[in-house]
């Protein structure tokens, strides 16, 4: 397509899209930009705060475990070293002091209870109860102390056995139940943002506090959560900082934000966590408002920019409806220029073009109009000289026939009066008269040749040359021709003779001018040839149904600059006084009658061996077809 | 002996045709133009006419035309200048015997003349 087809208009609307595109770009990326800082400072301060606080709560409770540990240890020697009452003693004071303990007692070394001091029902000495079997006591045994997983004792309070064994052989456990209600609470208490909370689980993932207390109660195994699973495998020493915290699901699915810290020796873990939304709420705040911002901003972007474009393509608009004007051929456009600027600039130069143009335009009108004139006046000029040509052809013509006629008159009487002395009409003659009439005969006949071929080439050039064309055979024509050329070609010792097809030789020509022409070709062959050599009239029907007569002959041939002029006026191959009455018109007639009946005439030669003159007439139609 | 009558506007060519037919034992008069020649005949006519066909006053064809119509019987011969066939056609179909050439070939003459006049070169020169 071209230019023009594609053209849409489309400035106005590119810069509307350009600006726009612009400042809409700015803005998303930088937003785009905020957003992503905003959300990853929002993610480290979120983490460090939940981190704080599960660090902050895991310490409590594992510096409340310890303490009770060691508070517990302290009471710790062989009964047999510690009388009794002394232990007694001890262990009263530690429940007071203690008041999560609400049960201790003393398992001697074999795994019996000897002393059992209970917050909550009757102190007990020396049932002897036999706990050797129980968990507590072997793990305490083995390992010196020993932590029981939570337990709930009237639904909803959670427990712990803390078993310290004594050191030696000899050495009893003392094993205390501990209330975690207390200290659990630490936990429960704790608060993120709006709606962040904690909770713990227990070395197998069983939550052992949390704010909402019936899922406690149900025993919920949280194991089956992937950052549980993550936490329970962990690997993190406690106190290491994480740098990261995970986003994870929670039991309903939503997506949460969460942290853990371990308490280690139970082999707790206490989570941080809050809900994603929540957690995020401020940077999903900050998006809207960015996000709003960008629309605004559009919205204002598109119309200035409408306007700025507006202001910029009006002026080329104006400029393109002017160019438009001109191009359709009006020049007395005008663009005002707006403003002085390049655009203003531009409609004055333009200005300027259409007014160049305009005196352009009437220059060339008026060069036109002056040249029109001109070639008016040349035009009748030549058809006057035209006409005057034509005129002083027609005079030359007639010029040359009536002089040519006025010519021949006297002549024919001088020719005739000499021929008839000659004959002896008037009287014998001497020898030396004889002679001076012949000579004069001579003359007398070239003079005659002369002008009778003059007369045919002025009737032939004037369109006056009358034909009468017959069906007539070119070999009977022929014939005539070498009888009439006999008498010399004998006397020159030159073979005379028509070869050629019998048939085949009819055309439609003038008879006497069929004549002429032989006559001629044939008496200048015979002319220039020498003698012993031959002449050979040739006469065949060629297939463009066209009969082609060639004369050939074996005499001194014709030079190649003299080939090319043959055929012109006057033209004599060789010195007149070897060519007796040729009148250099005869080749030139020759080929015009055959021209004019419809054929052509050329010549083939080279200097010393012979030529070939040639012509072709139209064939006759078959006899009877007419 | 056969009288003649030559018809030319030319004097040139009147005598020496005049000459060459009365060294042929004719008796031959001159008109020099046609009207010329129809007074000679209507006063004496002759056993043959040569006429010549451009003269002033009357020329050749015309006085053909009155030749052949007052006096069928008399042969002409026609003298003219260019022999294209169509004169010769034209000659004939006007009513004239035959043709000769200006310049007069003399063989071409004596053949005319024992053709139209049965004459025979026996008589010639006297």
């Amino acid at each position: 397509m071209t230019f023009l087809q594609r053209y849409r208009g489309q400035l106005f609307y590119k810069y509307v899209v350009i600006f726009v595109t612009l400042v809409s770009g700015t803005l998303l990326t930088s937003g785009l930009v905020e957003i992503y800082f905003s959300y990853q400072e929002t993610r480290t301060a979120l983490t460090r705060i939940q981190w704080e606080e599960a660090e902050n709560a895991a310490l409590k409770i594992r510096q409340f475990l310890k303490d009770i540990e060691r508070q517990i240890a302290w009471t710790l020697q062989p009964l047999g070293t510690v009388p009794f009452a002394q232990r007694r003693d001890d262990f009263y004071k530690l429940l007071r002091q203690v008041s999560a303990i609400t049960e201790l007692s003393y398992l001697d070394a074999s795994g019996r209870e000897q002393l059992r001091f209970s917050r909550l029902s009757r102190n007990v000495v020396g049932s002897g109860v036999d706990a050797s079997r129980e968990t507590k006591f072997l793990e305490a045994k083995s390992r010196q102390a020993y932590f029981s997983p939570v337990y709930f004792r009237n639904e909803y309070e959670p427990y712990m056995t803390i078993a310290v064994a004594e050191r030696g052989l000899d050495g009893g456990v003392t094993v205390a139940e501990l209330d975690l209600r207390l200290i659990l609470d630490v936990v429960s208490r704790i608060r993120v943002g709006d709606a962040g909370y904690a909770y713990a689980v227990d070395a197998r993932g069983r939550l052992i506090v949390h704010p909402d207390i019936s899922l406690v109660l149900q025993k919920t195994d949280l194991s089956s959560l992937a950052h549980i699973q993550a936490a329970l495998a962990g690997l993190a020493m406690p106190g290491e900082e994480r740098s990261e915290t995970s986003i994870a699901r929670d039991r309903h699915g939503r997506q949460v934000f969460t942290t853990y810290e371990v308490i280690d020796p139970p082999g707790w873990y206490v989570f941080v966590e809050q809900p994603l939304e929540q957690a995020f709420a401020p940077l999903y705040a900050a998006m809207w408002r960015t996000a709003l911002l960008l629309l605004v901003s559009l919205g204002i972007a598109v119309l200035a920019s409408m306007v700025l474009a507006r202001k910029m393509v009006i002026p080329i608009q104006a400029l393109q409806a002017g160019v438009a004007r001109v191009t359709s051929g009006h020049l007395d456009i005008v663009i005002p220029p707006a403003a002085p600027d390049e655009l203003g600039m531009l409609a004055a130069s333009f200005n300027q073009m259409a007014a160049s143009l305009k005196e352009n335009q009437a220059a060339l009108a008026q060069y036109t109009a002056d040249l029109e004139a001109q070639v008016t006046v040349r035009t009748h000029e030549w058809q006057a000289s035209n006409v005057r040509l034509k005129e002083l052809d027609r005079l030359k013509s007639e010029f040359v026939s009536h002089v040519s006629h006025e010519l021949r008159t006297p002549l024919t009487s001088v020719k005739g009066y000499v021929d008839y002395l000659l004959e002896g009409i008037a009287g014998d003659l001497s020898p030396l008269q004889r002679d001076f009439l012949t000579r004069l005969q001579g003359n007398a006949d070239r003079l005659l040749r002369l002008i009778t071929d003059l007369l045919d080439l002025a009737r032939i050039e004037a369109g006056q040359m009358v034909l009468y064309p017959e069906r007539l055979s070119v070999r009977e024509v022929a014939t005539e021709v070498l009888e009439t050329l006999r008498p010399l070609s004998v006397e020159k010792g030159i073979e005379l003779g028509i070869a050629g097809p019998e048939a085949s030789d009819m055309v439609r020509a003038d008879r006497d001018r069929l004549h002429q022409v032989l006559l001629n070709l044939t008496h200048n062959a015979v002319k220039f040839t020498a003698p012993g050599g031959t002449v050979r009239v040739r006469i065949e029907e060629r297939p463009a149904r066209e009969v082609v007569i060639t004369v050939a002959d074996t005499g001194v041939g014709i030079a190649a600059e003299d080939v090319e002029r043959i055929f012109t006026m006057f033209h004599q191959a060789y010195a007149a006084s070897t060519s007796p009455g040729g009148s250099g018109l005869g080749l030139t007639i020759a080929k015009k009658l055959v021209e004019l009946q419809g054929g052509r005439m050329w010549v083939r030669s080279q200097p010393g061996q012979g030529s070939v003159f040639g012509f072709a007439l139209p064939a006759a139609e078959p006899e009877g077809a007419r | 002996m056969k009288k003649l009558l030559v018809v030319d506007d030319d004097p040139d060519i009147c005598q020496l045709l005049k000459a060459v037919l009365e060294a042929y034992r004719f008796q031959v008069d001159i008109a020099t133009n046609g009207q010329e020649a129809l007074e000679h005949v209507r006063a004496e006519v002759p056993d043959g006419i040569f006429l010549d066909l451009r003269m002033p006053v009357m020329d050749g064809w015309t006085a053909l035309d009155v030749l052949r119509r007052e006096y069928p019987t008399v042969t002409v011969i026609v003298i003219t200048a260019s022999r294209t066939g169509d004169v010769v056609r034209h000659v004939r179909a006007r009513g004239a015997q035959g043709c000769v050439l200006k310049p007069f070939d003399p063989g071409e003459l004596r053949a005319t003349l024992r053709e139209a006049f049965g004459w025979t070169p026996g008589t010639a020169r006297g």
